[in-house]
């Protein structure tokens, strides 16, 4: 007996000491174009006090949403808006380009019937008859409020990249509680120029995802768990 | 009987190369194929809290395709009976150059010499996932071994392919990678018939450097980083209005 209850021990420290690694938990992957609006000084890529936005479709989701994601009925889009550069760095050696935005910019994700809606279209020069218009029509199904979101484009190299921080805040998805935590996200990505398929008018094509890092787990003994509900 | 091959053969292609997935509604924007949660990178002589790629150090990164666009629209990457993984590999740091940039941010870019990429079609899926986890410590069992197992349909060479970590002055990060790739076969094959002949084209996207901060990725041990990005087609050549009398002529 005392045997037994050696070994049940000894494998429960065992267990107990293993590291457990959190992952990062994949939201969605999505890829589209951004354009500048308003765009005040248009011979200079993103002036102070410009907008930057962006639209385009979702490319993949992960485990919280992927129950709900049907691409066969409906038609994914996203549209990120609301964010004004608040200061500018241009690096004459380096030929980098740093950006900063005010806080409160906004993403937005909508599902749309592929039969009964109008498709996602880019057009040129936007704003267009068809962008945003046609990313954000359908339904919203999650949208949130994008803090701390920075750019940077590397003129020698031909690409950029952009992150935020995302807090979810609306939209059916998060009514319903399908996103949980909802705070926290991070959105990041690419940039990039050199692509012919850039239609007219936009600036990059863009790819990237919405990520967050779970929040780190404090491992504990019974006799300590046990000992916070006495 | 010639005309009616064409035609057929015409059509064959035009429903292979648009219609074959529900998918196909998120593309539309310039790309061959997307990869997102799933990929991975990693060195054999990398620091992640320096963002340091010695040079000499071998990269090596895997993945799964997760959406498919023309002409490969009909490949459904969310297919569960099916996996379509890919490799890159053979490409050696340069070396990480660490620069401070105007405005208090710092970029950490390193450049790799050229390298291959590879993409299986695999009907008995078996590579790890983000959402099962990544077993820790690359090279390993399953890592990258079971990415390049399954049948072969699309391989090529990997160009002129650069990383950038920039840290900004607030501590948040923005990464990305760029670089040019080439279909070179397998010769005969289904899909890299579809783009055999065309020139180097660009591929790029996020290049999540291990780490905690804001705009970084918290890996398994022995990770790098996790791509998520995409492969470009060449942009589509404008149409012209022409009539059939015209196009007959051209035959003629």
């Amino acid at each position: 007996m005392k045997r037994r209850l050696l070994l049940s021990l000894i494998t429960a420290l065992t267990l107990w000491a293993l590291p457990v690694q959190a992952a990062d938990v994949f939201l969605l992957g999505f890829a589209g174009f951004d354009y500048e609006s308003p765009d005040g000084n248009p011979g200079t890529y993103l002036s102070l006090g410009e907008g930057y936005k962006a639209v385009g479709f979702i490319t993949s989701v992960g485990p919280m949403l992927t129950p709900y994601y049907d691409t066969d009925v409906n038609e994914y889009t996203f549209y990120l808006f609301n964010l004004t550069v608040t200061a500018r760095f241009f690096d004459i050696p380096t030929q980098l380009l740093n950006i900063e935005f005010a806080n409160n910019g906004r993403m937005r994700y909508f599902e749309n019937d592929l039969a009964a809606g109008v498709n996602g279209a880019y057009g040129i020069n936007p704003v267009n008859a068809t962008t945003p218009s046609s990313f954000i029509d359908g339904t919203m199904v999650l949208g949130g409020d994008v803090d701390a979101f920075r750019l940077y484009y590397d003129f020698n190299f031909d690409q950029g990249g952009y992150s935020g921080a995302m807090d979810q805040d609306e939209g059916t998805y998060y009514t319903l509680g399908y996103v949980n935590p909802v705070s926290g996200w991070t959105l990041g990505g690419l940039l990039g120029r050199p692509n012919g398929s850039i239609p007219q008018g936009y600036d990059n094509q863009l790819s990237g995802e919405c990520r967050i890092v779970p929040t780190a787990t404090t491992q504990k003994t019974w006799g300590a768990i046990k000992k916070t509900y006495r | 009987m010639k005309r009616k091959i064409g035609v057929a053969a015409s059509l064959a292609l035009i429903a292979a190369g648009a219609f074959a997935t529900g998918a196909f509604a998120q593309c539309n924007q310039g790309f061959y194929f997307k990869f997102d949660a799933d990929a991975f990178a990693f060195e054999d002589n990398y620091t992640p809290a320096t963002f340091n790629s010695a040079a000499g150090s071998q990269l090596v990164v895997v993945g799964k395709v997760s959406l498919f666009c023309a002409p490969f629209a009909d490949l459904d990457a969310s297919d569960p009976s099916k996996e379509y993984t890919f490799i890159w590999a053979g490409m050696t740091s340069i070396g990480t150059v660490h620069t401070p940039i105007a405005g208090g941010a710092t970029r950490h870019n390193t450049d790799y010499n050229s390298g291959v990429f590879r993409i299986y079609e695999d009907t008995s899926p078996d590579a790890p996932t983000a959402v099962g986890g990544m077993p820790a410590s690359p090279p390993n069992a399953t890592v990258p071994g079971n990415f390049f197992d399954g049948t072969l349909i699309l391989e090529g060479n990997l160009f002129n392919f650069v990383t950038t970590v920039t840290r900004f002055s607030n501590g948040n990060f923005a990464t990305s990678f760029r670089g040019d790739y080439q279909f070179t076969g397998p010769i005969g094959g289904t899909y890299y018939s579809r783009v055999a002949g065309q020139l180097q084209d660009t591929m790029g996207g996020l290049w999540c450097a291990e780490g905690t901060a804001n705009g970084l990725c918290d890996l398994p041990n022995g990770y790098s980083s996790h791509p998520n990005g995409k492969f470009d087609g060449p942009p589509v050549t404008s149409a012209q209005a022409s009539t059939w009398g015209a196009i007959k002529q051209m035959y003629r």
